[in-house]
């Protein structure tokens, strides 16, 4: 069947499909972008995420290596305590009437202990409960009274 | 669908006609004509246009069709229409760019500006494929546009009479109408061949 039509519908419909074209290809590069955009951020919120996440985990490795190392030293101070501890118990146990502490001096590992005693008996018995101890000095006051001086090398 | 108005400006009236679709069925809605005074139109051209638009006017206020696209049938005296041939295998598209190629090889006249169309021909036997190759002026079919245009229609197909008789047998016709439409149906033939265009060509 012949049908003519002398208006110039054939460019007018090149026309509208190649705005039909131009749309499509707008929308699809649109929805590129947006995707591109839409992928960006969330990879990128993503990436900050886990830097976030591995900088407190990082965090919580020094605070973890700080608080073994803050626990090592309480260890520490506490076996040192006890060494304290042990040694004046072993001063209270030992040094006890008639013999008398009058001082008691620490240099570096070296703890100094003076005291008077009536007997030298009395201070060969505290040398001997104190291990390790050296008698750096007796000296006699009176017939009752001796003045001694004993060094100790200790582990604090 | 859409349906358009069919007006035909014939050498001494203008006669339009529109159909409507009720149900599935296409129903004659309006028909109206209004004569021409003579010398209006002279060998299918247009001499007096106020005379031509006041006709158009006065169908167009009598069937209240304002703002409806229309079909224009034009009379073929001052149509060039050829039949060319192509090779079968050529795509429609190369038809296209063929003809508008070597345009003015198919034009006797020479013109400047000329509006063109063509319509491939139902040939299953040949090794070819045949094309009715339809041309004319810009400036003859022009008026015919204004003077629809200025009438409140809005041109959405412009039909060469010739081919719209071809296409439209009279019995087919004759079958369709009612009444008193009967009695000027013949008349109406190319108006009713316009409103009946198919709409893939707008």
């Amino acid at each position: 069947m012949v049908e003519i039509n002398l208006l110039p519908w054939r460019k007018v419909l090149q026309e509208k499909q190649m705005r039909i074209l131009q749309l499509l290809g707008v929308t699809g590069c649109s929805f590129l972008c947006l995707l591109w955009l839409i992928l960006h951020f969330y990879f990128t919120h993503l990436l900050f995420v886990k830097r976030l996440h591995a900088q407190e985990v990082q965090k919580q490795a020094i605070q973890l290596q700080q608080q073994e190392q803050i626990t090592q030293v309480l260890e520490k101070l506490n076996t040192k305590q006890l060494a304290i501890y042990h040694f004046f118990q072993q001063i209270a146990h030992t040094a006890s009437p008639p013999l008398f502490l009058t001082s008691l001096s620490r240099h570096g590992n070296e703890i100094r202990l003076t005291g008077k005693a009536i007997s030298m008996q009395d201070i060969t018995i505290l040398q001997h409960h104190l291990s390790s101890s050296i008698l750096e000095e007796v000296k006699q006051v009176s017939p009752a009274e001796i003045n001694f001086q004993i060094k100790m090398v200790v582990n604090l | 669908m859409h349906l358009l108005v069919g007006l035909d400006i014939h050498q001494t009236e203008v006669r339009l006609l529109q159909l409507t679709k009720i149900k599935q069925q296409i129903i004659l809605k309006n028909f109206t004509l209004a004569a021409l005074p003579e010398g209006a139109m002279v060998d299918g051209i247009i001499k007096q246009i106020s005379n031509v638009q006041t006709a158009v006017d006065a169908v167009v206020a009598k069937t209240v069709t304002f703002g409806s696209a229309v079909a224009i049938g034009l009379p073929g005296n001052q149509v060039t229409s050829k039949q060319l041939k192509f090779p079968r295998e050529w795509p429609l598209a190369a038809i296209a760019t063929e003809i508008a190629d070597n345009l003015y090889q198919y034009l006797p006249d020479g013109d400047k500006e000329v509006w063109f169309d063509f319509s491939l021909l139902q040939n299953q036997s040949s090794d070819y494929q045949e094309v009715v190759f339809v041309a004319a002026a810009k400036n003859y079919v022009q008026p015919f546009l204004d003077i629809a245009m200025k009438a409140g229609l809005l041109p959405k197909v412009i039909d060469v009479a010739e081919h719209i008789y071809s296409r439209l047998s009279l019995e087919v016709f004759n079958l369709l109408i009612q009444g008193e439409f009967a009695l000027v149906a013949p008349r109406f033939r190319v108006a009713y061949g316009l409103a009946c265009r198919s709409h893939k060509t707008w």
